[in-house]
């Protein structure tokens, strides 16, 4: 618990996940502050992706609790937890290949989209202006992200950095308070690995709350406000990115890992 | 109720019989994860070729048995290779291969005088053999490639109406019956009411046998280790050094073994021969496999006997004309309540 | 032109009804479900419209309304109790239905002499099937009116699925054929919209079945067996399952193929079998692939480029 924040966006608490006999995680707990970037890492295998899927549904929790803005958001199914305000992107990419850029970016947008079905059917002004409006901001997001030319492109065409910010940019569209992601500069050289960077502390200037894995450590220490370590499925430290670079029991989970 | 002992017996035979060709659908799922929907035509030219070695070629029957479980195996192998294969990997020798299958087609359904129809089939067969060299031999595929997961079933669905297709040109759409005096007719009685002809017996104990021995085969020898290997994870097995693609040749032709020597049994134990009669036995296996759990081969055989039961059973005391819609009934309740199955381990069956 | 039409009228009925089966199965596949249940709804179609015309004296469109009404209303709560099925087991179940709708169709009046005091009664008439009397179809603007309301219905139904296509509803679909995981964190209901296409595409294929009855006069259960859902799929597989065009193409080939080449008819089965293995092996993105297009614009613009160099 961090005293001076006194309703914090994301609690996770007593989280455990059992595959089989296997115990992926154990008994973690800690809360992410509204506004704040929070680094989740760990050696491989660690739990962290298990733990950001089950804060967007995709898992099952064994026990525990996690909670959005105060209301309890375990159990819920993966699209009421999107609808709650919670934007993710994927280790492995997961766009939608056979679809453009810009589609790709307003599916993102579709739950604040209106016009019901018969809207749809009839051509009705409702339906045909909320698909404008997705059009524009899906156009505007991407503008920001510098990709506005690459709109009409197929997104399975797209390099491995532009898919992975196309992505990021789908997960924005939502609108979430909660963006999760997972390794988002995997596979980015160091030029695009900066400006992910300098995009996703924007972000944070318009009070969106970021919960990010990566591997990139650098990027993690000079980003976050705060950072969790997870080793073996439990955490093992928490805290400010300067106190967590000198923790002991850190140090020794990195050094006895491959890193 | 005293016909209640005979109609377990019938559903004893009949569910040992199912429970071969259901084992081999459940072999190449465990390996592939693809349902081969041809499974079912497979089992009828198993029974189409023991018809043509006792017809035209007058064999005993206890010849063409094992002669009808190779060539339903070998086809089962070609069938991977035309419909599942090129769905992995392009290669040219597919391509080829594909080729001389068309051309095989031509010869075989196409009105012509007597030269020319056997030119172009052995032609179309010799292009089929070529292409299975070179596809066999080559190294690296032209592609790997990701299709929709719908394509194996789609692409199974497209060969089995070819192979029901080419036997309705080559035997007729009407009933073929093997010659009458291949067993001796007379019941073994068991109770006073309830008999069991040397047919029935034959099916009932072969299948047992060949149970039995898919079992040590998978279970003992190093080929049922490099299957297990491959069901449970094909990258590793590539990296450990089994050669991936002889070993999901085996397994097709064990799965289309069996079907085949379903086939012939059944065949046999009804005389009665019929191009359709993939589609009856299909929809029964469909149901053993998932009552069994996909992929567990104890759970198919156990399976096979309970779905054998409710068939007989359900024709005995209820209505003919209803016994798919039992079978159905218990699909449809298990698929609802218990998708991984009755007899199976839990496997993620629902999105 | 006129005569063209004519003369091949009932090929163009035939192209017709099979380009709104083939789209019924477009949709579901256009979401990524292997819905085998056309045929069955079809047949519900169909059975629906014969008994009511053989007997009552109920006009035809009312016929046909009751028609997707019916479909529509077995359609829900089977969608609902299967969809949440995975690729195979969906495919064996959606099989199902179709099996257990024929068996229906083939003892349903063993079941209604159980409830009705008249034994006498035939509804169903087992294997023989519903005999509609023939009536000549009068010529309206140059088209049989048995043509007519086929013809209008494709077109509403193109009208819908074109609409639909580039709606957020296609995006949305099609967002789920390609993976629904990720659909469902950008707040996708999944279940929804499968069933929203699963119902959709059932209440197509029972208005097209109800449409040929009048067409194809005999209704016996053989009509609807597991073969038809195959060619029905054969339309869409051929034609292409990403975009409304495909299966309008595919249904056009493979109807008027075997009519043009007669020896092609007695081997339907085999082409049939063919054409989907080869079309899901070589071409997955069927005829409407806009690489084929892009081809053919390009072979046939190369004379031009010719004559101006």
């Amino acid at each position: 618990m961090i005293p001076e924040q006194p309703k914090p966006l994301l609690e996770i608490r007593n989280v455990a996940r059992v595959f089989g006999g296997l115990k992926a995680l154990e008994n973690v707990s800690f809360n992410v502050p509204r506004g704040a970037i929070c680094g989740l890492i760990g050696p491989n295998g660690a739990g962290k992706t298990t733990l950001i899927n089950m804060v967007s549904g995709l898992g099952p929790l064994s026990e525990g609790a996690i909670l959005l803005d105060g209301q309890l958001i375990s159990g819920l199914a993966p699209h009421k937890i999107a609808e709650r305000g919670v934007g993710r992107t994927f280790q492995n990419i997961r766009l939608f290949g056979d679809l453009s850029v810009l589609e790709n970016v307003i599916l993102g947008h579709h739950l604040r989209q209106r016009g019901t079905l018969i809207e749809t059917l009839l051509r009705l002004p409702r339906s045909r202006s909320g698909e404008r409006d997705s059009r524009t901001a899906a156009l505007k997001l991407l503008a920001i992200l510098g990709m506005e030319h690459l709109a009409n492109v197929q997104a399975r065409a797209l390099s491995y950095g532009d898919q992975r910010r196309v992505e990021i940019a789908r997960a924005l569209a939502l609108g979430p308070s909660l963006l999760l992601l997972d390794e988002p500069a995997a596979g980015m050289n160091s030029t695009e690995t900066d400006g992910l960077c300098e995009f996703l502390l924007s972000l944070r200037e318009s009070s969106l709350t970021i919960l990010i894995i990566e591997h990139d450590m650098d990027m993690i220490m000079r980003m976050s406000d705060l950072v969790v370590v997870l080793n073996f499925g439990l955490k093992i430290a928490e805290g400010p990115p300067d106190f967590v670079r000198n923790e002991p029991h850190v140090i020794e989970a990195y050094l006895g890992s491959e890193q | 109720m005293s016909e209640l002992p005979q109609q377990l017996i019938n559903g004893l035979w009949q569910g040992a019989a199912l429970a071969l060709f259901a084992m081999g659908y459940t072999l190449v799922f465990g390996v592939l994860d693809i349902i081969n929907l041809a499974q079912g035509a497979t089992f009828m030219w198993g029974a189409f070729f023991a018809f043509i070695c006792v017809t035209k070629l007058n064999w005993p029957i206890w010849y063409a048995i094992p002669v009808a479980m190779v060539g339903a195996g070998f086809l089962a192998v070609l069938l991977d290779r035309l419909a599942f294969k090129p769905l992995r990997s392009l290669t040219s020798g597919g391509l080829v291969l594909w080729g001389g299958f068309i051309l095989l087609l031509v010869g075989m359904v196409g009105r012509w005088a007597f030269p020319v129809k056997t030119g172009i089939t052995i032609a179309g067969a010799a292009v089929m053999l070529a292409g299975f060299v070179i596809d066999y031999r080559s190294i690296r595929p032209l592609r790997i490639r990701e299709v929709p997961h719908l394509a194996p079933i789609i692409s199974s669905i497209g060969a089995t109406f070819i192979l029901v297709s080419l036997a309705i040109n080559e035997f007729g759409a009407q009933v073929s019956r093997f010659p009458a005096n291949l067993f001796p007719v007379k019941p073994y009685h068991i109770t006073a009411d309830a008999v069991i002809s040397p047919i029935q017996t034959l099916v009932l104990i072969l299948s047992l046998a060949l149970m039995l021995v898919l079992s040590l085969l998978i279970n003992r020898t190093q080929m049922g280790r490099a299957i297990r290997a491959i069901a449970w994870s094909e990258r590793t097995s590539r990296l450990l050094g089994i050669n991936v693609d002889y070993v999901i040749a085996q397994t097709f032709f064990i799965s289309g073994a069996l079907a085949g020597a379903a086939g012939v049994l059944l065949g046999l134990a009804f005389n009665r021969l019929e191009p359709t009669m993939g589609g009856e036995v299909e929809l029964a296996g469909l149901t053993v496999i998932i009552v069994g759990g996909m992929g567990s081969i104890g759970g198919a055989a156990m399976a096979a006997f309970l779905v054998g039961m409710i068939r007989v059973l359900s024709v005995a005391y209820i209505d003919s004309s209803f016994r798919d819609a039992f079978v159905f009934a218990l699909l449809i309740l298990v698929l609802l309540i218990r998708p991984s199955g009755i007899f199976g381990r839990s496997k993620a069956v629902r999105a | 032109m006129l005569e063209f039409v004519s003369n091949n009228i009932s090929t163009i009925n035939f192209i017709l009804i099979n380009i709104a089966l083939g789209l019924s199965i477009y949709i579901t596949l256009a979401t990524g479900l292997l819905s085998l249940s056309n045929a069955g709804f079809m047949a519900i179609g169909a059975y629906t419209v014969a008994i009511i015309s053989t007997q009552s004296n109920i006009p035809f469109i009312v016929g046909l309304m009751a028609a997707i009404a019916l479909g529509v209303a077995l359609a829900l709560p089977i969608g609902m109790l299967v969809l949440g099925l995975r690729d195979i087991y969906l495919a064996i179940a959606t099989l199902g239905f179709g099996e257990i709708v024929r068996i229906i169709a083939l003892n349903g009046d063993k079941v209604v002499h159980l409830f009705s005091q008249n034994k006498e009664l035939i509804i169903f008439n087992g294997a023989e099937g519903i005999t509609l009397t023939y009536r000549t179809p009068t010529i309206m603007l140059g088209l049989p009116d048995t043509t007519w309301p086929i013809l209008i219905y494709v077109i509403v139904i193109v009208y819908i699925l074109a609409t639909l296509h580039n709606s957020r509803f296609g995006r949305i679909l099609a967002s789920i054929r390609q993976d629904e995981t990720a659909a469902s964190t950008l707040g996708v209901n999944v279940v929804h919209y499968k069933l929203l296409a699963f119902v959709l595409g059932s209440a197509i294929a029972a208005g097209a079945g109800a449409l040929s009855a009048p067409i194809v006069r005999v209704i016996d259960p053989h009509n609807y067996v597991f073969s038809r859902g195959v060619d029905i799929l054969a339309y869409a597989v051929l034609g292409g399952m990403t975009h409304w065009v495909g299966p309008i193409l595919g249904a056009t080939v493979l109807t008027s193929l075997p009519e043009a080449l007669r020896f092609l008819k007695d081997q339907r089965d085999i082409v049939n079998g063919l054409i989907i293995m080869l079309s899901i092996i070589y071409l997955p993105a069927g005829l409407a692939d806009p690489r084929i297009w892009g081809l053919f614009k390009r072979l046939v613009s190369f004379p031009k480029r010719e004559r101006v160099s």
